[in-house]
């Protein structure tokens, strides 16, 4: 680097700043960005640049005050948020009651944060489109409840959902809930879900949109040659 | 148009010239739009962008445009060569690079330099030495960004 030569990126303009910003983590705009100078810190408070939230505890050392402030810039504007390894039912609550656009949720590793909890919030976020929950310890997610509150849902994954209390006999619940109030899904992802072929078939035949299925490690799913090659002919991947 | 319509003429700042394939220019849209909508002939003044930075820009777009062209635009190959190319350059370079990428609205290589700068800013220090960016609050400021950030050590 020549000396006297260098550049002073005070001086960048404020959109250029922006698309530097939204490469930076959350944790990385709130304790540096923001707090390096006038013109950056006021480009950091711009709503534009909060739309789009990926936290996660690990590596980058988050917490729930600092997930909060980001909702609180995007000032209602939040479209996604992915959360792992961390947050609270009163984080997610926090959240959806003030991010009514959000039409992106993904919980990855939220032992904390019960399917009630989830349950509550879908209640509020009348736009979601997306909602992935990967987490062993979530029960009692009102599957029925959500699809009627996100009539917009199109992608539904739910992974390991309550896996470590009960596996042992197969239930349709899920799967009969997803049928009845999810019609408009496009991809549907489930992991080690008890549901049987009859939850299968209520799926296929009641969300006529669904482009992929996919189906890991369920183990009382059986598909019969003849099933599996109908949903191909449907365009559903069976897994 | 002169000699040959698949080349074109990039002029810089400080009138320096590059005579380049019409494919590798076009993937600035400011150039584009510049050949669909005026009739500047073969020869594109562009007044923002000085020569040094326009030799690099067209290193980048020549290697975008080959790559691109075998249909392997997300090859290993090209992002260690995307890599290569903002590893080494100094912040002057770094931050008009950007503001010629903008200028020339050519998105992949101001995705690309963005991230370089926000991969080389990852402590405040680094903001403070590599972007030359001074501290300019004013003591209340100071004040008020410290009150803010006392959730910052709660844990």
């Amino acid at each position: 680097m020549k000396n006297g030569k260098l550049i002073n990126w005070a001086e960048l303009p404020s959109d250029l700043i922006s698309s530097i910003l939204v490469r930076l983590s959350v944790a990385e705009r709130l304790q540096n960005a923001g707090n390096v100078c006038r013109s950056w810190r006021r480009a950091c408070q711009e709503p534009s640049i909060w739309l789009r939230i990926d936290v996660s505890r690990f590596p980058r050392n988050i917490d729930e005050a600092m997930c909060r402030r980001a909702v609180d810039l995007s000032q209602g504007g939040l479209l996604e948020i992915n959360i792992e390894d961390f947050g609270t039912d009163s984080l997610l609550t926090y959240i959806a009651d003030r991010s009514r656009n959000l039409k992106r949720l993904g919980l990855v590793n939220v032992n904390q944060i019960t399917g009630m909890g989830i349950s509550k919030a879908a209640m509020k976020l009348p736009l979601l489109e997306y909602l992935e929950v990967t987490n062993p310890y979530t029960e009692e997610l009102d599957l029925r409840g959500l699809g009627l509150s996100c009539p917009n849902l199109k992608t539904l994954k739910l992974n390991n959902m309550g896996c470590v209390f009960n596996l042992s006999n197969e239930c349709d619940d899920d799967a009969l809930a997803i049928a009845e109030t999810m019609p408009g899904l496009r991809h549907l992802q489930l992991t080690k879900n008890r549901l049987s072929n009859a939850g299968v078939n209520a799926i296929l035949e009641n969300c006529p949109r669904l482009e992929r299925f996919d189906l890991h490690r369920c183990i009382f799913v059986n598909l019969v040659p003849a099933s599996a090659e109908s949903n191909v002919m449907r365009g559903s991947k069976v897994f | 148009m002169s000699k040959s319509e698949k080349k074109i003429v990039l002029k810089s700042l400080d009138n320096e010239a590059f005579e380049v394939e019409k494919a590798v220019a076009l993937q600035s849209q400011t150039i584009w739009v510049m050949c669909e909508d005026k009739c500047v002939g073969n020869e594109i003044p562009l007044e923002n962008v000085t020569g040094q930075i326009l030799a690099k820009v067209i290193d980048y777009c020549k290697k975008h445009a080959v790559v691109d062209g075998d249909g392997d635009e997300s090859s290993e190959e090209l992002k260690n060569w995307d890599t290569e190319f903002t590893k080494n350059m100094d912040q002057s370079t770094l931050f008009n690079m950007i503001l010629a990428a903008n200028y020339l609205n050519i998105k992949s290589l101001l995705n690309l330099t963005c991230q370089a700068v926000a991969d080389k800013t990852k402590t405040i220090d680094e903001f403070h030495t590599f972007l030359n960016i001074e501290n300019n609050f004013t003591p209340e400021e100071e004040a008020q960004i410290c009150q803010e950030n006392l959730w910052a050590f709660d844990d």
